[in-house]
């Protein structure tokens, strides 16, 4: 029972109070770029959660049963990159392949994903932390849905504000960037839930 | 298990992935684009995903 609870609020905390974007600011490239049209915000969370939780399933045992037996744990973030880029390959292939509307949708953002340090940075956390199996699935599905949950909020917002007449000197990226702020205060809210 | 065993497992494993990532990004360029999304190789040639507005390209293109 202990268990279930620990692995539930790993993903609560990974979603809410630790927010891969709004706590320790990882994948903002594709946030600020993506960010501005809620469809493409949905696939590209879509996309990007599917990979951090396939990465994650992939490199927690690559670490914990290879590397580390074999001396050569600082070898870790290569081998992240090269199973990352790997898996998005391969998954690009397969829905370009398989599923044309899933490729109309996606098509154009998986390339990015290799680029995202979000996924990168779960994996590695993953494995700093000393995480056990379960509880590093349950960060890597709590961060995707944290991810999810805010690049489509973030969308909601900037749609409104590019018909919001702002200063010049703001227009675009600067007012994305303050909104986040903004953003990330309103979540630190949510730590005060485990107190 | 002897420690150069592992050495030798993180060798091929990590050989694996280089070779999976070539053949598929082989694979993935070979692939003509599906019915229906010819569009979307324009797209992604004028920068239509990137929010960079000071992006002197995407200037030139808008």
């Amino acid at each position: 029972m202990s268990y279930l609870i620990a692995f539930l609020l790993a993903i609560v905390s990974g979603m809410l109070m630790d927010n891969v974007l709004l706590s320790r600011f990882y994948g903002l490239c594709s946030f600020i770029g993506v960010g501005n049209k809620l469809k493409s915000a949905f696939s590209m969370g879509i996309a990007v959660s599917f990979v951090i939780i396939l990465a994650s399933l992939i490199c927690w045992p690559l670490y914990n049963f290879v590397l580390v037996p074999a001396g050569l744990p600082f070898l870790d973030t290569l081998a992240y990159i090269l199973v990352i880029a790997s898996l998005v390959q391969v998954v690009g292939l397969f829905i370009k392949k398989k599923s044309p509307s899933l490729y109309r949708s996606l098509g154009i953002y998986l390339p990015l994903i290799t680029t995202n340090c979000a996924v990168l940075g779960v994996a590695q956390a993953n494995t700093d932390q000393g995480l056990s199996f379960i509880l590093s699935m349950a960060n890597a599905l709590g961060t995707s849905a944290g991810f999810l949950l805010v690049i489509c909020l973030f969308a909601c917002i900037r749609v409104r504000l590019e018909s919001a007449s702002t200063p010049k000197a703001l227009k675009g990226i600067p007012l994305a960037l303050l909104t986040a702020g903004i953003m990330a205060i309103a979540f630190m809210g949510f730590m005060g839930i485990g107190q | 298990m002897e420690k150069w065993v592992y050495i030798l497992i993180s060798v091929v494993i990590l050989t694996f992935f280089l070779v999976v990532f070539f053949w598929s990004f082989v694979a993935y360029k070979k692939t003509p684009l599906p019915k229906g999304c010819e569009d979307l190789d324009k797209e992604m040639k004028s920068c239509a995903t990137c929010g960079e507005v000071l992006c002197p390209r995407k200037k030139k293109e808008d």
